[in-house]
């Protein structure tokens, strides 16, 4: 199949009456319950996936990326409206879109901010277009050893990246990966870690975990915090919006740069959407002319970088994800986990034989996010509104919907009591300030890496290690890892040389 | 349980399964044992530095600055004596949320509970009703009929009323 053959095909499956319909299912629903007090973007692919699996390959696609694709879209709502952030990729929105709001100009603050999101995510499907002539012969260089290192490489930047104690996410990215092994092994039949139980013989699966890991600790935050922004009063959304969306358009060029930011922080395994939407307000605020003495005082530039930096991320996460099978970020890690479930196999087959699967993913990325901000616009209202839910309405019905979702996939009570027990486990790491998203990844690589780890050692013994790109990329991973250390080392030797 | 004890007791938790992990991959055969054993011998050092590093800061709840993998920080609300309060009685209905589901099935146990959370908040009886429905009609026609999902009978109305 040529390129332009694919990029017809992949248009052409996600246009199937059937599959759009499920890809608009999916935008309606991600940004929904992306609006909703304290449900993220990990929560409603989730709650959603138990229906992916039930359909066929193009349409589960459709659902699964366009409920990931649009999910920072959203977020902005509570950021500008009550200055909390709906979710971590919209915390630097709040510094000038909050001030916008409460000058009056919430409509035309959320606007851009939409508009600016579609922008992004059309840049970020661009850039991934662009880069597949080089990734191909790339991944074709690659061996069993580089991509079990390239695992570990991917899971070791999102521990890395999450929070003070590095040490935390290492070791919870540990977790998942020996989590990964629970179960009957497939190759040997020896039962591993099942204590004889049957529904731990299956292994555990990515639905229950991940519902129990994500959705019932941000239920149990809910009802810990026992309040919501519903008090809060809603600022005037009547006027603005044809404002906001010239806005976008007037500062192109500061869509381009930021969308750049973004689309660089997606490629790089780890970098999550709070990075970026920080990153891009600190290019905006360092390059824009005049941005020292107005931005944080409600200047639209700062809500256009951020917006069009975090939607463009998606893109780019998607390179590494698609080409080397390490997703970029621990939502990324569950869309990954949802589509090798579905049959969808990142690697050298998306790149080539299956090339029209890679294009799905690119229109979806510009479709969905193109149709979401439009929704967005037109229902800021209802969308609004949404935010001011109270807690008490949605615990109660997400835990019942969450039952049912765990259960769905594989109609097996067992498969609820995993998800409690994740429930309360992500419960108790979140309290102490332990990350949850590395366990998610090691989960869904660990069966690769366990794979890629046996033949790298069938064909070359523990001497795979010393292959060029393999030992180049663990000394690269334990001089990321170690930086910190070595940094304080030294500055303790400058130190005692001046004493 | 102090926050504190709270969160040693997770560190050493974690440090018991790693221990179990590694001897109980030692006594898998290879092929089976390659990940378990590597990964064992690599998360007890780092367990150890993660547990050292938390017990050399002070004892202040400290929030998650886990914002780059998609967490939000812990809110000092949520660490509050009466958060934990609201936290025991919601584990209590989530308890009897799952037992009410094997028990009296999902059709009936699911809606039940979510009616009798919303009641227990105080929240208007109409509105509690019409909720406790709506989860019923998303289980009977979305998952049940639409999806073709055969949501389980209770053990208990089996046992009362038969299949």
């Amino acid at each position: 199949m040529s390129t332009w053959d694919a990029v017809w095909a992949g248009l052409i499956h996600i246009l199937e009456p059937t599959a759009f319909l499920y890809m608009m299912l999916g935008i309606v629903i991600s940004s929904t319950l992306v609006a909703l007090p304290g449900i993220g973007s990990k929560t409603a692919i989730a709650l959603l996936l138990p229906l992916a699996f039930t359909l066929d390959k193009f349409e589960a696609i459709c659902l699964i990326v366009s409920v990931w694709a649009v999910s920072n879209t959203a977020n902005s709502i509570t950021s500008i409206l009550f200055a909390v952030p709906g979710g971590s990729g919209s915390q630097a929105t709040i510094l000038d879109g909050y001030p916008m709001a409460r000058n009056g100009e919430a409509s035309r603050a959320l606007s851009a901010a939409f508009t600016s999101s579609a922008l992004g995510g059309i840049f970020g499907a661009i850039v991934l277009a662009m880069s597949l002539p080089v990734l191909k012969p790339l991944v074709i260089l690659l061996g069993p050893p580089e991509f079990f290192v390239l695992i570990l490489f991917g899971i070791a930047m999102v521990s890395t990246l999450s929070g003070k104690n590095k040490a935390k996410g290492l070791v919870i990215g540990i977790l998942g990966l020996l989590i990964s092994s629970v179960g009957i092994h497939l190759v040997s039949g020896i039962p591993r870690f099942t204590f004889g139980n049957l529904t731990l013989m299956d292994g555990l699966n990515l639905i229950p975990v991940t519902i129990g890991l994500f959705a019932i600790p941000e239920l149990i935050s809910l009802v810990a915090s026992g309040s919501s922004i519903s008090k809060m009063e809603l600022n005037n959304l009547d006027s603005g919006r044809r404002q906001g969306i010239r806005d976008s358009f007037t500062h192109w060029w500061l869509v381009i740069r930021s969308s750049l930011v973004g689309v660089w922080v997606g490629m790089i395994p780890g970098l999550g959407s709070s990075v970026a939407d920080w990153f891009a307000y600190g290019h905006a605020r360092a390059t824009e002319k005049g941005a020292e003495e107005t931005f944080g005082k409600g200047d639209v530039r700062g809500v256009i970088a951020v917006d069009s930096a975090t939607n463009a991320k998606e893109g780019g996460s998607l390179i590494p994800t698609l080409a080397f099978g390490i997703p970029g970020s621990s939502t990324l890690a569950l869309v990954f986990g949802g589509l090798l479930i579905v049959g969808v196999k990142p690697g050298k087959e998306i790149l080539t034989t299956h090339l029209d699967v890679t294009f799905s993913f690119i229109w979806l990325l510009i479709i969905a996010s193109v149709i979401t901000s439009l929704l967005c616009i037109i229902f800021i209202k209802p969308l609004a509104k949404a935010t001011q839910v109270r807690p008490t309405l949605l615990v109660p019905v997400i835990c019942a919907v969450s039952v049912v979702g765990a259960f769905a996939n594989s109609n097996n009570f067992g498969d609820i009591i995993v998800m409690a027990t994740f429930g309360v486990f992500g419960y108790w790491l979140r309290l102490h300030g332990w990350p949850r998203p590395p366990l998610l990844l090691g989960l869904v690589l660990g069966p690769e890496a366990e794979r890629h780890l046996w033949t790298s050692y069938q064909l070359y013994e523990w001497e795979f290690v010393l292959r060029p790109i393999t030992g180049s990329l663990l000394i690269l991973l334990i001089l990321i890892l170690g930086w910190p250390t070595l940094k304080a080392l030294f500055a303790k030797l400058q130190q005692g040389e001046r004493v | 349980m102090s926050l504190t004890v709270s969160r040693t007791v997770l560190g050493l938790s974690l440090l018991a399964l790693f221990t179990y992990t590694l001897l109980a991959g030692l006594d898998m055969p290879f092929r089976a044992s390659m990940l378990p054993v590597l990964a064992s011998s690599l998360a007890l050092p780092l367990t150890l530095i993660a547990i050292f590093f938390e017990w050399k800061t002070d004892n202040t709840v400290k929030t998650q600055a886990d914002d780059s993998s998609g967490d939000l920080a812990v809110s000092a609300s949520e660490v509050s004596a009466d958060a934990f309060r609201r936290v025991r009685y919601f584990f209590v209905w989530f308890t009897g949320l799952i037992a009410c589901a094997h028990l009296l099935g999902f059709l009936v146990g699911l809606p039940l509970m979510v009616l009798i959370y919303l009641l227990a908040q105080k929240e208007p009886l109409k509105l509690s009703i019409f909720l406790s429905s709506m989860i019923l009609v998303i289980l009977y026609g979305g998952f049940q009929k639409g999806l073709v999902l055969p949501l389980p009978e209770g053990v208990l109305t089996m046992m009362l009323f038969g299949a």
